[in-house]
């Protein structure tokens, strides 16, 4: 469980955050999906203590705040720049980390070894991750946000400039993550990625949550009309309707039907929707 | 304390494998202690190309004559001239093998200048390193050779010399300790002396080579002493290090290691800011203290670590023997303690690793030349040996030299040590205060 209270934050004339709130229920993962420069990293800051807010409150559960040190310890975070060291190997960065945490000597190595067969670098093991390619050390960034075993994950744009491969594995660790009871939040600017993967999701625009909710809500009260198209002979008719399968059911009846597509809004419309904006811009 | 000691390993292998930056915190002072150790083997570790006696001239008396008689001095060919030294600085120096000699002009050589012939003789005080016997005597000549030089250029104007020894000849008369059966043959010399140069003057073409002869000669024979040599011996260093240049080189070299070191820590904390690392020490269970902690431990194990190695590297391969291996420890305890709270404040002030690159070298090389880094301070102008004492580089080798020749007592080594932990305390002070992790 998680709370962001009235968090208001501006850098000189810029209001990064102008009141957003946000209650994210444990257990599930809960996507920040919004354009570049909404607040997303900002809010994920401020969450985590790197940042305070100008006004506003943080509960990370139990009216824990992130100023204290054992409150910390329950966040892990993949930040949006790849937080490593370049010159140590992948090994030795995540040792380091773990350390950071108070692990042992048996603990650090055992957690590190699961980490990195867990985002399939373990022949990379002890490389320097100088050498590693974007997807490989955005699984690292993330492999060490999870050393210390957190039950509150933060993942800032984990597949920003990754090859395919690496996404699918980085969505699939964030699904497993939550399988095993944790909290994760997970920013992105990628509609599909929220829609796919999110239980619940949060559309943020310059500084403030749009709407939230789970997909389907979102879609359903925010996405507006699904479009059916049939294809007949004479050509296509495209027919928009908020009952698509009934459409359907009626133009399918008729004769000379040789195709048909539909159409269902996403989260790109629901966008569309309420700013007026792609968010692809 | 475990994260602290986790941040210090971890930068010290970071540095490790940073070429760049172990050339310049170990390679590099390494070099330049060898180097210029070679260079002034035997010649008495330093000063100028010139290859005269490296002496200090000190004119306590500050008339004219004992002006023109330094100039004298600086001129010869046989001296390399430093000035501008207290007698127990230019002591020191000679102690330390850093010149061979020190010439005092004491108060009173003006006076005994301008009446040559009477009174207390012109006073050179020689201060010179016993144990080098042949130089002192040759140090003694030429300045013996000097001052009657100058004497005998006085018979090149036999007018004003005749003026001289008339009232020497008056101050002799009226001189009551002279024992009454010397001054008939003082009378005579005077009178002789003054024949000789009514002659010298008629003939209006004085030799002044021959002239100087009867002066010497009178001295020999009536005991006339114009000028006064007093030789003192200088006690030297019970390791005999004024002949091993490289005593004088490391303690040089292993302040341009810890110059390295400080600048290479500095630029890893200024790093850990721009790569985004740092957010990952403030995220975990850290204060902000226990992460500068770890900055600080690293850097003073490595910058501790390479004096060591230096000075060690000194001691096995050129045979620099400390006087005081504990006193050497304690300067390179506080030498390092003080460039822990340089490395802090150039972090703190240093945007990009560019800039803390370029500010760090500026203001280290600064530190060095007016701290003794690059050229000793005693062949350094007067004010800049003022000016030196703002300088941490300045304590820090005098705290390493008071270890490894100056033979520095627990008290002689407090006031450097002291120095160095207030400069280092304060910096870092500063420099953590300043530090903006974002
Ligand atoms: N350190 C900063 N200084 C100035 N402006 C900032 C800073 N961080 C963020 N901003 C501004 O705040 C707004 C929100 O940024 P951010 O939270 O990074 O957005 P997102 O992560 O959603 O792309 C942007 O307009 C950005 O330019
Ligand atoms: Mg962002």
């Amino acid at each position: 469980m998680l709370r962001l209270s009235n968090l208001h934050k501006r850098f000189g004339q810029v209001v990064a955050l102008g009141g957003l709130s946000l209650h994210i229920p444990a257990g599930c993962i809960f996507g920040l999906l919004g354009p570049n420069g909404a607040g997303k990293t900002t809010t994920i800051s401020i969450a985590v203590g790197l940042l305070a807010p100008d006004s506003g409150e943080v509960d990370l559960g139990h009216g824990g705040t992130p100023e204290r040190a054992e409150v910390r310890r329950r966040i892990g975070v993949a930040p949006q720049a790849i937080a490593l060291y370049d010159d140590l190997t992948a090994r030795e960065n995540l040792d380091f980390f773990a350390r950071l945490y108070g692990l042992s000597g048996p603990q650090r190595r055992e957690r590190a070894d699961a980490l990195l067969a867990r985002v399939g670098l373990s022949d990379r093991a002890d490389h320097r991750v100088k050498g590693f390619s974007g997807g490989m050390k955005r699984r690292l960034n993330l492999a060490a946000a999870l050393l210390h075993d957190p039950p509150i994950v933060l993942l800032d744009e984990p597949t920003a400039g990754v090859d395919p491969q690496s996404r699918n594995a980085i969505l699939e660790m964030a699904r497993s993550l939550r399988d095993e009871g944790r909290t994760v939040v997970y920013t992105t600017h990628y509609m599909e990625e929220a829609q796919r993967l999110c239980d619940r999701v949060a559309i943020i625009d310059r500084g403030r949550v749009l709407a939230e909710g789970t997909v389907e809500q979102l879609v359903g009260t925010l996405g507006g009309s699904s479009v059916v198209t049939i294809q007949t002979d004479e050509g296509d008719t495209r027919i928009e309707t908020a009952d698509p399968v009934g459409e359907l059911g009626r133009r399918l009846a008729a004769p000379g039907v040789r195709g048909v597509r539909v159409e269902r809004p996403d989260l790109e419309a629901v966008f569309l929707h309420l700013t007026g904006r792609s968010l692809r811009d | 304390m475990n994260a602290v000691l986790a941040i210090a390993i971890k930068d010290i292998r970071l540095l490790l494998r940073d070429r760049m930056g172990f050339f310049f915190s170990f390679f590099f002072p390494l070099l330049i202690a060898v180097f210029f150790g070679v260079v002034f083997r035997g010649g008495g570790g330093g000063g100028g190309a010139g290859s005269g006696i490296p002496v200090a001239v000190v004119d306590l008396d500050n008339t004219a004559e004992s002006a023109a008689f330094a100039a004298k001095l600086i001129a010869a060919s046989e001296l390399e001239v430093t000035t501008g030294l207290s007698p127990t600085e230019a002591e020191e120096a000679v102690r330390i093998g850093r010149l061979r000699g020190s010439i005092v002009l004491l108060p009173g050589f003006g006076e005994a200048r301008r009446r040559p012939f009477w009174g207390e003789p012109m006073s050179i005080e020689l201060a010179v390193d016993p144990s080098r016997a042949a130089l002192a005597s040759m140090l003694e000549g030429v300045v013996t050779r000097h001052a009657f030089e100058g004497l005998s250029e006085m018979f090149a104007d036999p007018a004003k010399m005749r003026g001289q020894v008339r009232e020497s000849m008056d101050q002799m008369r009226r001189d009551g300790s002279l024992p009454r059966a010397m001054r008939p043959a003082f009378e005579m010399f005077f009178n002789a002396l003054d024949s000789m140069l009514q002659t010298v003057q008629e003939d209006s073409a004085g030799e002044p080579g021959e002239a100087a002869d009867p002066a010497q000669a009178a001295a020999r024979a009536g005991g006339w002493q114009p000028v006064r040599v007093s030789t003192r011996a200088v006690s030297a260093r019970p390791s005999g290090l004024p002949t091993n240049s490289f005593a004088l080189t490391f303690p040089q070299g292993v302040i341009w290691g810890m110059m390295g070191c400080a600048l290479g820590f500095a630029i890893t904390l200024v790093m850990e800011r721009t790569r985004g690392t740092l957010l990952r020490l403030r995220i975990a269970p850290l204060s902000r203290m226990q992460i500068l902690a770890g900055k600080a431990v690293g850097c003073f194990m490595v910058t501790a670590s390479v004096a060591a190695t230096l000075m060690v590297i000194a001691r096995v391969v050129f045979q620099v023997q400390p006087t005081s291996v504990i006193m050497l420890a304690a300067a390179i305890a506080c030498s390092s303690a003080c460039f822990v709270g340089i490395m802090m404040l150039l972090a703190a002030v240093s945007r990009t690793e560019a800039a803390g690159n370029g500010l760090g070298w500026g203001v280290l090389l600064l530190m060095a030349m007016i701290g003794g880094g690059m050229v000793p301070l005693e062949f350094m102008p007067g004010f800049i040996r003022t000016l030196s004492v703002v300088s941490p580089i300045r304590w820090s080798l005098l705290a390493l030299e008071g270890g490894v020749f100056r033979g520095f007592s627990m008290a002689q080594m407090a006031a450097p040590c002291g120095v160095l932990l207030g400069i280092g305390g304060m910096s870092f002070a500063v420099g953590a205060r300043l530090f903006r992790p974002d």
